[in-house]
Parts: structure tokens; C-alpha cells; sequence
């Protein structure tokens, strides 16, 4: 169980994150749905340790590590020269993984074939399937995806959705998906967490679907705008 | 620390700027031998010596930049910076990992280029153009190989400061330039020797021509090797510091 308490970040008299308190438990997949700039990818960051945050996060009432995470965030950063395998042999050797099991991640992201292929010779949609194949590499039991289906084709979209939801999901796994996509969060999702300038607004048990939710969003989003006015 | 050293160097497969660097390194034995070739000035071991070390002076700090902006420049460029920061490393062996990664492949250029050189010096002996033997050859290794790990040493750690500083490979190679220039500046001053890349040279010198050495060889000596070394030392610590220091967010 992930527990974030108090979470309160700022720069200068910019407010970033405002007291975020949040308990996700595995088995289930948390949709974080805001806008630009209303925390997503700083609260992610935060968990993994790369921001100056004040208050806890804590995995099973321990503080929690980045190595606990598997994450792909804002952008599906690998080094272009080495191959598809070669760089997950590289990430599983960062993580001291003895032996890793690349062929059966890629298989799951549908990459087994283009394993010899240079990262740079791979299409948008094969680099973000390669950045989930390497959050879920190892012995992860939080996974933050940020935005994992940003340029992707309505096919593109279509297999990550799949992907997630048919392969990945797991009881050991917690996943947390942040997007703007509603379609995309409402057919994935458990939890829906709205964000808005740095505060969590409302957290939903997911029982919408896509036009349902395109109103909820612009309820919640909106009175949030007015409570501050 | 082993796993970053090899992942460092497993990160520099098939990269073309190692091959872009070690071409570069090796520009003073191409401008070297041609002059030796077509200058007619050039008939000792050490006349040839001194023609590339003074070339070598020049670029090979510009090389080192390169190479440790290049290597810092890889995390950026590619924005694996925040994969690589949060694998559960310190920063601290992070950073080590990098500079001793710059430290084996600088010494290993300047060991190809010196190689390159002793086969020259054979060629050119063999059809009777420079006259040396191997002693001679033998003391400008080690003049060659105490420069190149004061150069390699020092430089490795200044680049590291202007790279993580900047975040622009550009910059910081420009400021390579600049840094080797200013170098070679020290290199005919007697006070000179404060300055690492001019006591370097004069020091490899020394080795091929003691004439060339400072007229106060005592105190220069030691003037050189300490500040050589607070010079080390401070330029690596800053070096630390501005990698490790903690950002409001990481980017």
C-alpha cells in the first residue's frame, strides 16, 4: 500500500503540490485526471524522490524508495545507439536484476521482434510500449505512467488500453495513469483522482463511462474554479 | 560501483563521438608527421617530440572536454537523466562513475596516440629521416604520460563543472577551446607552473630537453605538483556539488 500524507511542494510563492494526502492499494489501477500544470507530473516525481517535497510517502509504513517504482515519465527517455535489449539489459543490470526475463516483457508489449532494433530506428508507439515493458521489469510493486498514450494513433491508443488492462494489471502491481485522454481513462480505470493547481479535489470509484465522465470532469474542474474565485 | 562503471561504458556502444574524439586525439601525430615530412627542421627524436607535444598541449584538453561533456550530455540529450537518478544510486557515484569512465578512455587516447607516435618514430628512423633511440624514446614516454594524467586528471573535472553548469554540450565545448588556449598561454611563463596544462608540458619537456625545463627547477617542481593537486582537488569537489546539489525538481 503506497500512502502519501501531507505532500506540500512550492517554489518561491508558486504553490505545485497543496497537501496531498492519498492511501492507493495494489491490484488496482488509479487514474490521475487534471489539467496542464495541475500536478500530475510533479506528484509523480515527487514519489519517485526528485522533488523537494515536505511531508511522507510511505510504502507499507516504510519510507518509500525509487526502486519500488517502475515509471515512465513525461517521455519514453532511452539511449538511442543501444538496441531494444540492450536497453533493458542495461536497465536490469542498474537494478541489480541477475537475471532478467527482457524476452517475455517484450513479448507482453508486443516487441520481441524488433528486440536487435536501435531504439532510434523504433516508432513512437514502440517506444512507449518499450517504456512500459521496463516499468514493469523487476520487482516493482507501483508502476507511474505519465501520459503513455501522449502522440499515439487511435490503434496506438487502443494497445496500450489493452495492454494495461488485459496484461498488466495485476494484485501486485499498483498503476497509476495520468492523462488528459477521458475515453482512455475511463476504460482503464478503478479510482479516478482529480487534480487541480496542486490539489487533489475528488477521488471516484471509476463506474462512468466516457460521456459520463466528460461531464463529471467538467463539474468537478469547474467548481474547483469557482471555489476559488 | 563496478555496475556504474561497466554501465557507463556499456552506454557508449556504437556512439560515433568516441570515434569523432579518438580522430581528434590523434590530430598532433597527422600535423606532426606531416612536418616532420616536409620540414626539413625536423631530424631528432626530440625535434618531432616537441612538434606534437605543443600541438598536443593545445588540443588534447578540448578532447577531454568533449568527452566528459559528452558523457553527462548523454543523459540529458537522451532525458534518461531522471531513469538514471533514480535507479538508487547516490549522486556522488554517479558523478564518480562518469569521471572515472573520462579518466580510462583520456589516458587510453593518449596512450594510442603516444603508440602512434613510437610507430612513426620507427618508420621514420627505418628510412633513416630522425635519428633517436629507444631510451630517448622510452623518457618522453614518461614526460608524455605524467602530462597526459595531470591534462586528463584536471580538465576531466573542469568539464564536468561547465557540462552539469550549462546542460549544453556547445558551450561546453567552446569553453574547451578556450581552456586549452589559455593554457598554453602559461606554458613559456617561469610562474607558469600554477597553472596545470602549462607545468604538464613543461614537465613532458623536460623529459625530451632538460634545458627547457624552469630556471628555479626545485621550487617549480613543487610549486607545480601541489598546485596541480589543490587544483584537482578543488575542481573535483565543485564538480560534486554542482551535480549533487539538491534541485527543487529534478529535470
Amino acid at each position: 500500500m503506497l500512502q502519501i500524507k501531507n505532500v506540500n511542494l512550492n517554489i518561491g510563492n508558486t504553490v505545485l503540490l497543496s497537501n496531498i494526502n492519498l492511501t492507493l492499494e495494489q491490484g488496482k489501477i488509479y487514474g490521475i485526471l487534471g489539467p496542464n500544470g495541475a500536478g500530475k507530473t510533479t506528484l509523480f516525481k515527487s514519489m519517485l524522490g526528485l522533488t523537494d517535497f515536505s511531508g511522507e510517502i510511505l510504502s507499507d509504513e516504510k519510507p518509500v524508495s525509487s526502486k519500488d517504482f517502475g515509471s515512465l515519465i513525461e517521455y519514453p527517455a532511452f539511449y538511442p545507439r543501444l538496441t531494444v535489449e540492450e536497453n533493458l539489459k542495461l536497465h536490469a543490470r542498474y537494478l541489480g536484476i541477475k537475471h532478467p526475463d527482457i524476452d517475455n516483457a517484450l513479448k507482453q508489449v508486443n516487441l520481441l521482434d524488433a528486440r536487435k532494433k536501435l531504439f532510434s530506428q523504433l516508432s513512437l508507439g514502440m517506444r512507449q510500449r518499450l517504456g512500459i515493458a521496463r516499468a514493469f521489469l523487476g520487482d516493482v510493486h507501483y508502476l507511474l505512467l505519465d501520459e503513455p498514450t501522449n502522440g499515439l494513433d487511435p490503434m496506438g491508443i487502443k494497445e496500450i488500453r489493452i495492454l494495461l488492462k488485459e496484461r498488466l494489471k495485476s494484485p501486485q502491481h499498483c498503476i497509476l495513469v495520468s492523462s488528459h485522454n477521458l475515453t482512455e481513462i475511463a476504460a482503464i480505470t478503478d479510482v479516478l483522482v482529480f487534480i487541480r493547481g496542486g490539489r487533489i479535489i475528488k477521488v471516484l470509484e471509476n463506474n462512468y463511462n466516457e460521456q459520463e465522465l466528460e461531464a463529471l470532469y467538467e463539474e468537478i474542474m469547474t467548481s474547483g474554479q469557482k471555489e476559488e474565485a | 560501483m563496478g555496475t556504474l562503471i561497466k554501465s557507463e561504458f556499456y552506454k557508449l556502444k556504437r556512439e560515433w563521438f568516441m570515434a569523432f574524439l579518438l580522430l581528434l586525439s590523434l590530430l598532433p601525430i597527422l600535423t606532426g608527421g606531416a612536418g616532420a615530412i616536409f620540414n626539413g627542421n625536423t631530424q631528432t627524436l626530440p625535434d618531432l617530440f616537441f612538434f606534437m607535444n605543443n600541438q598536443f598541449s593545445m588540443f588534447f584538453p578540448m578532447v577531454i572536454f568533449i568527452l566528459i561533456g559528452s558523457l553527462f550530455y548523454q543523459e540529458y540529450k537522451n532525458k534518461t537523466y531522471i531513469n538514471w537518478v533514480t535507479y538508487g544510486f547516490s549522486k556522488k557515484k554517479l558523478f564518480l562513475s562518469k569521471i572515472i569512465v573520462s579518466f580510462f578512455v583520456g589516458l587510453y587516447f593518449a596512450t594510442v596516440l603516444f603508440l602512434l607516435f613510437a610507430a612513426f618514430v620507427v618508420g621514420l628512423n627505418a628510412v633513416g629521416r630522425i635519428s633517436g633511440s629507444i631510451s630517448t624514446l622510452f623518457d618522453l614516454a614518461i614526460g608524455f604520460g605524467i602530462e597526459s594524467c595531470i591534462v586528463v586528471f584536471v580538465t576531466t573535472c573542469t568539464g564536468a563543472i561547465i557540462i552539469n553548469l550549462s546542460r549544453n554540450i556547445i558551450v561546453t565545448s567552446v569553453v574547451g577551446v578556450i581552456y586549452g588556449f589559455i593554457s598554453c598561454l602559461f606554458i613559456g611563463s617561469e610562474k607558469g607552473f600554477v597553472v596545470p596544462g602549462g607545468f604538464a608540458y613543461r614537465v613532458a619537456m623536460y623529459f625530451s630537453d632538460q634545458s627547457t625545463y624552469y630556471d628555479a627547477p626545485g621550487s617549480a617542481t613543487i610549486g607545480g605538483c601541489l598546485s596541480t593537486l589543490i587544483c584537482f582537488v578543488i575542481l573535483f569537489v565543485v564538480g560534486l556539488l554542482v551535480f549533487s546539489h539538491k534541485r527543487k525538481i529534478e529535470n
